[in-house]
């Protein structure tokens, strides 16, 4: 069994609970093929993050499914089936959402498609057509939606990082008995500090950790919010130290294992190519491949740093 | 949770399963039970000592999980102290089993115990006494029909597409014919019983020695709704908010709304140097907002009419070498195409669209792309405004 019978399974469910998913990834025995290292929230080399997790970052990544937390409404929802232009690609989409075979079969009927497996992933389904308004009105009269320079468009809508407006305010847990790091932008890495430090410096952003909780505390300016892991990193780091680079020629955009970027703008570079990134072991960095040169330029401004 | 040795979490997994635990010295557990209490509430968890588990794939979860006993023509695993391996061994042989694998504490099993793998029972053992560890190990001549694999939706139901393999268990000189839907099934090579339409969409039954399994194939197309994942201001706007679902960036259709079920609208992506859009009909104008925090950001805006044209926000003072008159829409002619929203066209907003048509035109601003019959269209649209402004005037 695959990811893309998970993909199917989903596609044909619509929504349900976090339960009802890791279910699904234990019935449909989707093994452990992800690289380990693919670990936004552990961090940790080696992690022992459940194969459920793994495939939940790979699904959103990809914008083939939507999760969320808390008890209110759906804990997933699949994206209906999209067709994503990929900039500067001509007229050649990405298929992302929900999908059946009855449904690739008729775009198969109406369009190209170039069905790639990659390791990791459900399939990817490239469809190309004589011209992008073509191609779009094809994939229109299938019920799939269109969506122009995807990776660009969520681009210029999520808020950058440091966009105050977006983030919750919150306390930090004031009972005892919580393992408390703090990131150092310098080093790159969470170091142990005592609970009680928490709040005497400006600015910084803290993790707690009691069993299986784990919290992301950003205090900033005299405030402290709660924010996701991807989001505070990138806050508390000054223009260079997240050391993005990006290669013109291979347009591979990389920044390093620890500092992946929030969750839309890293679906905004996963679009480009409709490939997860890869981890390169030699370099603890994380590649995002066909990537654009505008793309990388406008990403970097939302996270707040140069790119090399 | 409290433990003899300590606390354990449980973590869960499913509504009725937790996480996998890795307590210390796990052989001692098993070899004398355990007992977990939840502090807080009470409850108990009881694992009761025993010298042989018998283990099974196949189930509801990746990986090995207990089972009452072996079952004839299922592969197993059956995991023994050391003390026990040659009784083990014996019985296994008894039941048809050959090549297993033995794995030690060298290669993961719990100190003191073994793991046997790739245990395939082929005929059934009369059990010697009820009370027998080892009848755990002894298959019975009972006659069972599985439905494996596929993409199961439902308790009996799978996804057309993707049924589930049919295969029977048991003593094969007891099973007897294999029926599906009334038709005699065959099996392959690797034992997957199929019959003249066994896999079409409906309803479907198994028979074998008396026994019985329905199933269902059913055939589900991905639902088409769009909805709001996540919600953001409109960047550089007064107002609206823009939604993403997947790689869809939406606009709501109420500014105040911010629901997932919420309508929404498609957007329309301009570059920020042209931000002024113009439909076909005189009146149809949209001024955006270049987003203020990041440099060279498409302004995104969700228009109530098609427009045809983005023309920089103020032509006279532009420069005509780095800016552009963009054909952005259908080349609607002036004064034709889609007028959805004739309500809100007012003598101002006819002033406006005159007004920006004759100042891109009077500094002489070139047209992308640069076809020919662009530029007539762009030509007809200058007419049209200086023969409408000489009207209103």
């Amino acid at each position: 069994m695959s990811l893309d019978h998970l993909l199917l399974w989903l596609s044909a469910r619509g929504a349900g609970s976090w339960s009802q998913f890791r279910a699904a990834v234990e019935e449909l025995h989707v093994q452990r093929q992800l690289n380990s290292e693919d670990d936004a929230e552990a961090e940790r080399p080696g992690s022992d993050l459940p194969v459920y997790h793994e495939v939940r970052f790979a699904l959103q990544r990809l914008a083939h499914v939507e999760f969320r937390h808390g008890n209110g409404g759906h804990a997933w929802r699949v994206v209906p089936p999209t067709l994503a232009f990929m900039r500067g690609r001509g007229a050649c989409g990405l298929f992302c959402g929900a999908r059946s075979v009855a449904l690739l079969e008729r775009l198969g009927e109406t369009a190209n498609l170039d069905v790639s497996d990659v390791e990791g992933m459900p399939q990817r389904v490239v469809v190309r057509g004589e011209s992008v308004a073509n191609l779009a009105a094809r994939a229109s009269a299938l019920g799939l939606h269109i969506q122009e320079s995807a990776p660009v468009a969520i681009l210029c809508v999520v808020p950058g990082v440091r966009e105050t407006a977006v983030w919750a305010p919150a306390e930090v847990p004031a009972t005892p008995g919580w393992t408390v790091h703090r990131f150092s932008p310098l080093e790159l890495r969470w170091t142990a500090i005592q609970q009680d430090e928490v709040g005497r410096g400006a600015t910084g952003l803290f993790r707690f950790v009691l069993k299986h909780q784990r919290f992301y505390y950003l205090c900033w300016r005299g405030r402290t919010y709660q924010v996701p892991v991807q989001v505070g990193k990138y806050a508390v780091m000054r223009r260079r130290q997240a050391a993005l680079s990006y290669d013109a020629n291979t347009r591979i955009f990389s920044v390093p294992a620890v500092c992946r970027p929030p969750l839309l703008i890293e679906r905004a570079l996963v679009l480009c190519s409709g490939i997860l990134p890869r981890f390169d072991p030699a370099s603890s960095r994380v590649e995002y491949s066909e990537v654009p040169r505008d793309v990388v330029r406008l990403a970097a401004q939302l996270l707040c740093q140069e790119v090399r | 949770m409290w433990a003899p040795a300590g606390t354990v979490d449980l973590i869960a997994l499913q509504e009725d399963w937790y996480q996998d635990v890795a307590p210390p010295d796990l052989g001692a557990l098993l070899l004398e039970g355990v007992l977990w209490r939840d502090e807080a509430t009470g409850q108990e968890w009881l694992r009761s000592g025993r010298e042989i588990f018998v283990l099974t794939s196949g189930t509801a979860h990746r990986g090995l999980v207990t089972c009452p006993r072996l079952v004839l023509g299922r592969e197993h695993a059956v995991l023994c102290t050391t003390t026990r391996l040659a009784a083990v061994e014996g019985v296994l042989r008894e039941a048809g089993c050959e090549g297993w694998r033995t794995l030690d504490d060298n290669d993961g099993a719990p100190r003191g115990w073994v793991l046997l793998c790739d245990v395939l029972p082929r005929r059934p053992v009369q059990w010697t006494d009820n009370s027998d560890i080892l009848n755990g190990l002894r298959p019975l001549p009972q006659v069972e029909i599985a439905l494996e694999g596929g993409i199961r939706l439902g308790y009996a139901s799978w996804l057309a597409e993707h049924p589930p393999s049919i295969r029977v268990y048991g003593d094969p000189d007891h099973t007897g014919a294999v029926q599906i839907d009334g038709h005699n099934a065959t099996a392959s090579a690797d034992g997957c019983y199929t019959a003249p339409g066994w896999d079409s969409v409906g309803p479907h039954q198994v028979w074998c020695n008396a026994t019985t399994r329905t199933f269902s194939l059913v055939r589900r197309e991905p639902l088409p709704q769009s909805w709001a994942a996540f919600s953001f201001p409109t960047p550089g706007a007064r107002d609206g908010r823009i939604a993403i679902c997947g790689p869809l960036v939406r606009a709501f259709t109420d500014p105040q709304a911010d629901g997932e079920e919420a309508a929404t609208s498609e957007i329309i992506q301009v570059g920020p140097a042209n931000p002024v859009l113009l439909g076909s009909v005189p009146g149809q104008v949209l001024v955006t907002h270049p987003r203020p925090d990041v440099r060279g950001a498409q302004c995104i805006v969700s228009s109530p009419f098609a427009p045809v044209w983005a023309i920089p926000a103020q032509p006279l003072r532009c420069d005509k070498r780095e800016n552009r008159v963009r054909l952005i829409g259908e080349p609607w002619p002036p004064g034709e195409g889609s007028g959805e929203v004739t309500a809100r066209i007012t003598r101002p907003s006819i002033e406006q669209w005159c007004s920006a048509i004759r100042d891109a035109g009077r500094k002489g601003l070139a047209v992308e792309p640069a076809d020919p019959a662009v530029t007539e269209l762009w030509r007809r649209y200058r007419r049209y405004a200086r023969e409408l402004w000489r009207g209103l005037r």
